[in-house]
């Protein structure tokens, strides 16, 4: 648009050609001063007010329309945008300049990303409760606290404060080296005193290293609490751990605040080491997202961030470095290396993470600069590493990732998939959270017969699962080809061209959604969805050949993500996603990253085996397997090109031809 | 000792594919074209059977060839203002088949209705007795307005058609069904691509065996062995039976020769690479036959001479076994 002039009459409030202009924005009235010509994306990262943008500004994905309700904004005219949305005042916020003193209204949709939902602990399926059951003999949590009456010291009994304490803790703690800050030694006489000798001692466990964090006095070992976090590309999800009972007590989720930095890591290395501060500034974003979400269920469960005593995270490996604000950028370079991937306990503080100010920070292993610490934990939280039978563990997120192997070997390999199954990158795509499709069937191509959304809220949105359902429902019913494209053909109600000229199914009208605007695949969503599933395919098969190995000498397919509570099995073999072998042999795991990383926090021998898992595992790349475009080609059809692997889909979908 | 048998024993054939139709088949056609059959690696004949031999299509435009260089052009004359004595022409350099590109119906390059199509089709036809090949102009828009009236016009013939691509295929597999065709299924240089056109024809009802594929081709120089190692890879898996690159497979030749500079130059322009006269057949006719023993059967050409030397090398290369 040409400088327009959003409100004629007050423009005189708006200000003219001044050098810096005043942006207001609502909701959260947040304001900041920017100069003129800073775009409104800008100027909102400044403020720290969050706007959707996949494309980190480059004005190619239409994510981060805003309204401007005061003042003027220059700059192009965007195909994202609607004759309708333009004349109401939308821009997008990555194209639009500050000309004037401007107020900024952030619609819902683009505000999404930024809030705070809270999801079903379930969808973390392997519960880790369960397993430290089955697979740990006894609670034995990374960070611990022990009640310790001391006995007084005596002429007969004159060893130091310090040894004394130590004493008492090898009792119940069993052998080993003990680490203690130096100001904790120098409290130690008064505060040991004026206690009677009856002292909380807070430790923290790596290997046969016990840290004594903090002595209390009085009995204070009820109370210890742990934050357990997911750091994925697209959506951070973290648990409150009661460590003393060994249950979960609450779980939140949000989208990255990185997200409006680029989609995916490699935009964000880029960035970051683009920009100056650009590290500091991903690392406060991270620790933001953490705190926003332990804000979330301390509002929920009423809890002192002092009794939290440690926050055990994983993540990809770009995550990882993120968090800990370590430079990323020879993640990315040839012969992508990290600066970390295993590190120690940190002081939780020192990254701005605000639990106990003496907390520590647990970090699970990475394996190389693409496989993160999401596979070493979603290995341990499925157990794949102990058995004999062979496993595969298909991580749909992201970033990709994929491990197989059993208890004498393991190999895992990475495939960027983009966010196509975590919906942030499609039209009408959405995390699995209030309001999202999970789960929908067709009676025929104009007629849903059922679709149900988490929470059971009106539809707003669709979640991975719900993708699959749908593009598997939709290929039933040959509106869409093999090749991905709808068939405009049919005469089918739902589908029409949409604005970018492509044709589109329409999910659910206006009238029946949650936020009166239709829910719709658009061609460019199924083109995302279709090279998602065959990166995730053809890696599958990559790392497969490499060792010799067919889809039918798996014992188990494991399928782990975050993208849905309940993920239809054969749908999903439909659309080959995964392999065609028998429905028993497939397993939706859920979120195991989160459920791995608790169950180390809850375990020093889990957590031991973390890092077992991390050390033995062979990576293979899979950017240099010259077989690797063949096979992406080939998945990049529906199911397959290579129909002879999926049998079942065939004679599937012969049975809806004759039906139809 | 007896001496072992070395013999590669291959799990399946190429189909075999007959083109043009006769009175007595329902046609017009004097005669008709086979391709195809083929039961092991071009060539080593002591494997098993060559099949039949590759074929020679002659390419007719529907307008005149304004940027062909003077050396092709002029081998065709006034005949190039007139598709009909332009297929006779075609026959004289001993064409087996016309492929007859709708060039002229590209929305940049005359925009030619489809009842002007269907009348060149008609007259090219009528001027010649071999089998045709019908070629639209790529546009799918365009193409999908055309092709069905010139299928219609070719009732009964059993004409090639083409092409089909992944991204426009349902209007012309319809057509070519209704009127009894064969079609091309076109794919850019890609194994998996050209299986995924076969299986969107086989999904619209298209039978596999009537397909003939394009995997596109690239003139001597220019590309040249990707496009080798990919016909080569394509006719080892439709030997060890896969159904979907069973088909016999046609190259481009003549257009993608008479695109290089070493066909098109002029004398002065490239010293030391002899005339244009030898220079331009010999890149055509050289880019033809290095196709042929990675499995190329249909052959469009355009030069008298290369199509004569090519010819000659058939029967050579068909003997060779």
């Amino acid at each position: 648009m040409a400088a327009s002039d959003r409100k004629p009459g007050s423009e005189s409030a708006g200000g003219g050609a001044r050098a810096t202009c005043t942006i207001l924005f609502s909701p959260g009235d947040a304001t900041v001063e920017a100069p003129r010509g800073t775009t409104i994306l800008e100027a909102a990262r400044q403020a720290g007010v969050f706007i959707d943008s996949l494309c980190s500004g480059d004005g190619v994905c239409g994510k981060c329309r805003v309204k401007v309700r005061r003042g003027r904004v220059d700059g192009e005219t965007s195909e994202f945008l609607s004759h309708e949305e333009i004349r109401e005042g939308f821009v997008l916020a990555c194209e639009a300049r500050a000309e004037s003193d401007l107020e900024v209204e952030i619609p819902a949709s683009s505000r999404l990303a930024g809030g705070v939902t809270e999801i079903d602990p379930s969808a973390a399926r392997f519960s880790a409760e369960d397993h430290l059951a089955r697979r740990y003999e006894k609670l034995d949590p990374l960070v611990q606290k022990h009640y310790l009456e001391l006995p007084a010291p005596t002429l007969a009994n004159n060893v130091a404060d310090l040894e004394r304490l130590e004493q008492a803790l090898r009792q119940v703690v069993g052998e080993g080296e003990f680490q203690m800050g130096l100001k904790v030694i120098r409290l130690l006489p008064k505060l040991l005193r004026e206690a009677h000798w009856k002292v909380t001692a807070t430790v923290g466990h790596r290997g046969a290293l016990t840290e004594i964090t903090q002595i209390v006095p009085g009995n204070t070992s009820g109370k210890n609490l742990a934050v357990i976090v997911d750091l994925g590309t697209t959506t951070v999800v973290a648990h409150l751990v009661d460590l003393v009972a060994g249950q979960t007590i609450g779980s939140a989720a949000k989208y990255n605040a990185q997200i409006p930095y680029g989609g995916d890591v490699v935009r964000r290395i880029v960035w970051a080491t683009g920009e100056p501060d650009g590290i500091a500034r991903m690392q406060e974003l991270t620790a933001g997202d953490i705190d926003t979400l332990i804000q979330e269920l301390q509002d929920k469960h009423r809890f002192s961030r002092g009794d939290i005593s440690a926050v055990v995270a994983a993540g990809n490996t770009t995550m990882m470095h993120f968090l800990l604000g370590l430079d990323p950028n020879e993640i990315r370079r040839e012969p992508y290396v990290g600066v970390a991937y295993d590190p120690p306990p940190l002081r939780a503080a020192e990254l701005g993470l605000k639990i106990n100010p003496r907390g520590l920070l647990y970090c699970l292993p990475s394996i190389s600069s693409f496989v993160g610490a999401d596979v070493s934990a979603g290995v341990l939280a499925v157990g794949m590493h102990k058995q004999a039978g062979l496993r595969m563990l298909i991580d749909v997120g992201t970033n990709g990732e994929i491990a197989i192997g059993n208890r004498d070997w393991m190999m895992c390999a990475s495939a960027s998939a983009g966010p196509a199954f975590e919906g942030s990158e499609n039209s009408c795509g959405m995390r699995a959270t209030f309001g999202a499709i999970d789960h929908i069937r067709l009676a025929d191509p104009d007629t849903l017969l059922s679709l149900s959304t988490i929470g059971d809220k009106p539809p707003v949105g669709i979640c991975g699962t719900g993708y699959v359902d749908l593009l598997a429902e939709l290929m039933r019913f040959g509106v869409m080809d093999k090749t991905g494209r709808l068939n405009q053909d049919l005469g089918c109600s739902r589908v029409r061209v949409a604005a970018d000229g492509l044709p589109e199914y329409v999910v659910v009208w206006a009238h029946e959604s949650g936020h009166k605007r239709e829910v719709v695949l658009g061609q460019e969503d199924i083109l995302n969805l279709t090279r998602a599933k065959a990166a995730i395919y053809a890696a599958s098969r990559v790392i497969l050949r490499q060792v010799h190995l067919n889809f039918s000498d798996l014992e188990e397919v494991l399928v782990a993500g975050a993208f849905g509570n309940y993920l239809n099995i054969e749908n999903a073999v439909q659309i080959g996603l995964l392999p065609d072998i028998a429905a028993d042999k497939i397993r939706f795991v859920g979120n195991t990253c989160i459920a791995g990383a608790q169950l180390a926090g809850l375990s020093r021998a889990a957590f031991a085996e973390a890092r077992e898992i991390a050390r033995g595992m062979t990576y293979c790349e899979l950017s240099t397997d010259p077989g690797f475009m063949d096979e992406f080609v080939s998945a990049c059809f529906y199911p397959h090109t290579d129909v002879a692997m999926f049998p079942s889909v065939l004679a599937r979908l012969a049975k809806a031809k004759v039906r139809t | 000792m007896a001496i072992p048998e070395t013999k590669e024993a291959w799990a399946a054939a190429i189909n075999r594919l007959t083109i043009g139709a006769t009175t007595a088949q329902g046609g017009t056609r004097k005669s008709t074209v086979t391709v195809g059959g083929a039961k092991c690696v071009p060539g080593l004949a002591f494997d098993g059977d060559l099949g039949e031999p590759p074929a020679v299509a002659v390419e007719v435009w529907d307008v005149p060839a304004d940027d062909w260089p003077e050396e092709l052009a002029g081998q065709y004359g006034a005949a190039l203002n007139k598709p009909g004595d332009w297929a006779k022409k075609a026959v004289e350099f001993g064409a087996d088949m016309i492929c007859l590109r709708l060039m002229g119906v590209h929305p940049d390059g005359g925009d030619r209705s489809a009842e002007q199509a269907a009348a060149t089709v008609k007259e090219v036809l009528a001027a010649v007795g071999v089998p045709l090949i019908v070629w639209g102009c790529g546009v799918a828009e365009k193409d999908n307005k055309v092709l069905p009236s010139c299928t219609s016009a070719a009732r009964g013939e059993n004409c090639l058609f083409g092409t089909i691509t992944e991204k426009n295929y349902r209007t012309l597999v319809a057509a070519c069904l209704a009127d009894g065709h064969k079609l091309i299924g076109e794919s850019p240089l890609d194994i998996n691509m050209a299986k995924q056109v076969n299986i969107l024809a086989q999904d619209a009802g298209y039978p596999l065996s009537d397909l003939v594929l394009y995997p596109n081709s690239a003139a001597l120089g220019y590309g040249y062995e990707y496009v080798i190692s990919i016909l080569e890879r394509g006719h080892l898996a439709a030997l060890n039976g896969d159904q979907l690159l069973r088909q016999p497979v046609l190259c481009n030749v003549g257009a993608e020769a008479w695109r290089t500079k070493e066909a098109r130059a002029a004398d002065e322009e490239v010293p030391g690479l002899g005339t244009a006269a030898r220079r331009g057949p010999l890149w055509e006719a050289l880019t033809a036959t290095g196709l042929m023993p990675a499995g190329a059967d249909i052959l469009v050409m355009r030069h008298p001479g290369a199509i004569a030397l090519v010819k000659q090398g058939i029967k050579t290369f068909m003997r060779a076994g």
